[in-house]
């Protein structure tokens, strides 16, 4: 019993449920889920769960970062231009993850270092960056050697997919700071810089670090949507950072920071990723799916943050039990 | 001493930025100050300007207040006014205004509500809001806008005064009017104030605080409906989600002017100040025939470079 408690009390658990439910939903509208559905799933939408890890990430120290889109924009144009200029795909890609890395230590820098508001800054910073990209490819265009799509539809020890292994890396790193004495002191930092401060936090140190692991996701975000469309588009990765937001709000993760983990990035980006795929799948005309897509996504926050009001379920609670008694 | 107090004030960034901007577009392009050009300066200026007032009462507001969904209201209305047609010619244009400002202000009630009342952060329920309102307008045109501009609609923006156009000049009016009147002197700019610096001591005064930043919210959405209606005008034709760089812009000229995110403090001039400074940045880099990528690769270290200089948070060690 006091283990269903901790499970229902975990501030992933909303989006967790959310996800379990439209992905039944998805399964009674195209008939049964198979295994392939899910590898096309994951494969699609890896870098959307990798930009909400980020964005998680930045939001727990009671930041925000707007400009992971364009950081993922400016990764597949990289890709796509090295490509074709006659890199190998390898070199190409770890080149654009360090230019990803980069634009992390950049926003980092301005952000800890300078005291500016990460709001305002990433969307700055954000400007630059989806700037740089067009100016690198100014038209949707070019393409990527199809061997690495191919590596990307592969296993890993021919039992994990690409796709997952790519979100694992960013995990794993997490689950590693989180051991570290740092993962408490992020927490701390964001319930309240100040006492966090007088508590010997290197608040500059642990803003820096956030930011540039935002940065990462958002390289590999950028290689797993390369990898996935083999293309290149300036704006591929426009709506990806505020979508990103509303996944990490729906997973709990609290806008006023301290509160949530990345799990729950990655259910509220995988729960809006099949409500995506349920609303193209429903066969509706396309000028009602994208409104219809934003009711549900409000309906999706205002649930989870009702459901995370401890003041209102402690008046259903009391409902309740006034109805036993 | 007096006159060292007045020269600290915040508009002061934004002047000499807006001045210095100035001599250094007349000294890339010949033609830069000329009447034409400012005229055309003033009016998308003017524009910005009243998306950015909207975004200044809800700053103003307080509790972390951000409506992101200024520039979806905005082309909304811009697709929506101008269907409005009854009759005559003159007739619907007079339609056109309050209806664009009801649509504004449905939206907008909608947000005050959904952060006030369901307690959704303003960030993330202006967001959603601006992709349902964007929903909204892709399911009633069918994706394919087919807008025609009736030449009283345009007129706001052609009719001339001397060598300036109209619009800016009523806009600058209303700004200071409003300025005065609104946030300075009534009781609910009062209010507004007080319940964005302190909400617990606005509540022990007796202001009913979440009523107030709930009309802060409607007055930014009717704002934002009624600039919308401005920029079809300027435009001439409408697309889907043309005004959605409204959004961030407006948040930006609103910082750029002097106002903190924070709350409680603010004014709708340093707005404009600041909305001068944004569209001169724009003008300079398209007068320039830069690729549209280095355009925006500039414009974006230079909004880095002022938000660096004019709102560093203070030193943690005090």
């Amino acid at each position: 019993m006091t283990k269903v408690k901790k499970v229902m009390g975990w501030s992933a658990f909303p989006s967790l449920l959310l996800f379990l439910i439209f992905l039944g939903i998805n399964g009674i509208i195209t008939g049964g889920l198979s295994l392939s559905f899910f590898r096309s799933f994951i494969a699609t939408n890896a870098a959307a769960i990798c930009v909400a890890i980020g964005v998680t990430a930045t939001i727990l120290v009671a930041g925000t970062d707007i400009s992971l889109g364009s950081i993922v924009s400016l990764v597949n144009v990289v890709i796509v231009t090295l490509c074709e200029k006659g890199f190998s795909v390898t070199a190409a890609v770890l080149i654009a993850v360090g230019c990803a890395i980069l634009c992390g230590m950049l926003n980092g820098f301005i952000i800890g270092v300078m005291r500016v508001n990460p709001l305002l800054t990433t969307f700055a910073t954000s400007t630059a960056f989806a700037g740089i990209a067009l100016w690198i490819l100014p038209y949707p265009g070019g393409s990527i050697d199809f061997s690495f799509a191919d590596w990307y539809s592969s296993n890993l020890l021919g039992v994990i997919p690409m796709p997952i292994v790519m979100i694992l890396v960013l995990v794993i790193i997490w689950i590693i700071v989180m051991s570290m004495p740092a993962g408490l002191q992020l927490f701390a930092l964001g319930k309240d810089v100040k006492k966090a401060y007088a508590s010997g936090v290197n608040v500059v140190a642990l803003r820096f670090f956030v930011h540039t692991f935002a940065g990462l996701a958002a390289g590999i975000a950028g290689v797993c949507i390369s990898a996935n469309t083999c293309a290149g588009s300036p704006s591929i990765g426009a709506t990806m950072s505020m979508n990103s937001i509303a996944a990490a709000v729906i997973g709990g993760v609290s806008l006023n920071g301290g509160i949530g983990n990345i799990w729950g990035g990655i259910f509220g980006a995988a729960f809006l990723s099949i409500l995506i795929s349920i609303v193209v799948s429903a066969n509706l005309s396309s000028f009602v799916q994208s409104f219809i897509q934003g009711l549900i996504l409000l309906i999706g926050v205002v649930f989870s943050i009702i459901a995370a009001d401890k003041e209102l379920k402690a008046k259903i609670k009391s409902i309740f039990k006034g109805g036993v008694k | 001493m007096e006159k060292a107090k007045k020269l600290n004030n915040p508009y002061l960034p934004a002047i000499v930025g807006s001045i210095a901007l100035m001599i250094l577009g007349q000294a890339l392009s010949s033609g830069f100050l000329s009447m034409n050009n400012i005229s055309s300066i003033l009016m998308t200026t003017s524009i910005l300007t009243m998306a950015s007032i909207g975004q200044a009462a809800v700053i103003i507001s307080g509790d972390s207040g951000l409506d992101m969904s200024i520039g979806a209201i905005m082309s909304m209305t811009a697709l929506f006014g101008p269907m409005v047609a009854v009759g005559s010619g003159a007739l619907s244009f007079a339609l056109m205004v309050p209806a664009t400002i009801l649509m504004g202000a449905a939206v907008g009630l909608l947000n005050g509500i959904g952060v006030q009342v369901l307690k959704v952060v303003p960030l993330v329920m202006t967001l959603i809001m601006s992709s349902v309102v964007n929903g909204f307008s892709i399911l009633v045109t069918k994706g394919q806008p087919s807008v025609t501009v009736s030449p009283e609609l345009q007129s706001i923006s052609k009719t001339l005064v001397g060598p300036l156009r109209i619009l800016p000049t009523v806009i600058i009016i209303l700004l200071v009017l409003l300025e005065v009147f609104f946030l300075r002197k009534s009781k609910y700019g009062r209010s507004l104030f007080l319940a964005g610096n302190n909400r617990n001591a606005a509540n022990l005064c007796g202001i009913n605080s979440k009523f107030i930043i709930i009309l802060a919210y409607v007055f930014a959405g009717a704002v934002a409906g009624l600039a919308g209606l401005m920029l079809v005008g300027y435009a001439g034709t409408a697309q889907m989600n043309m005004a959605n760089s409204y959004t961030m812009l407006s948040v930006a000229a609103v910082v750029i002017g002097g106002t903190k995110l924070t709350g409680g403090k603010g004014t709708f001039i340093g707005g404009a100040l600041g909305a001068l400074v944004l569209i001169l940045i724009t003008n300079i880099l398209q007068a320039m025939n830069m690729a549209a990528g280095l355009r925006s690769l500039i414009q974006g270290i230079i909004l880095v470079a002022i938000l660096m200089v004019n709102s560093r948070a203070p030193k943690l060690r005090q």
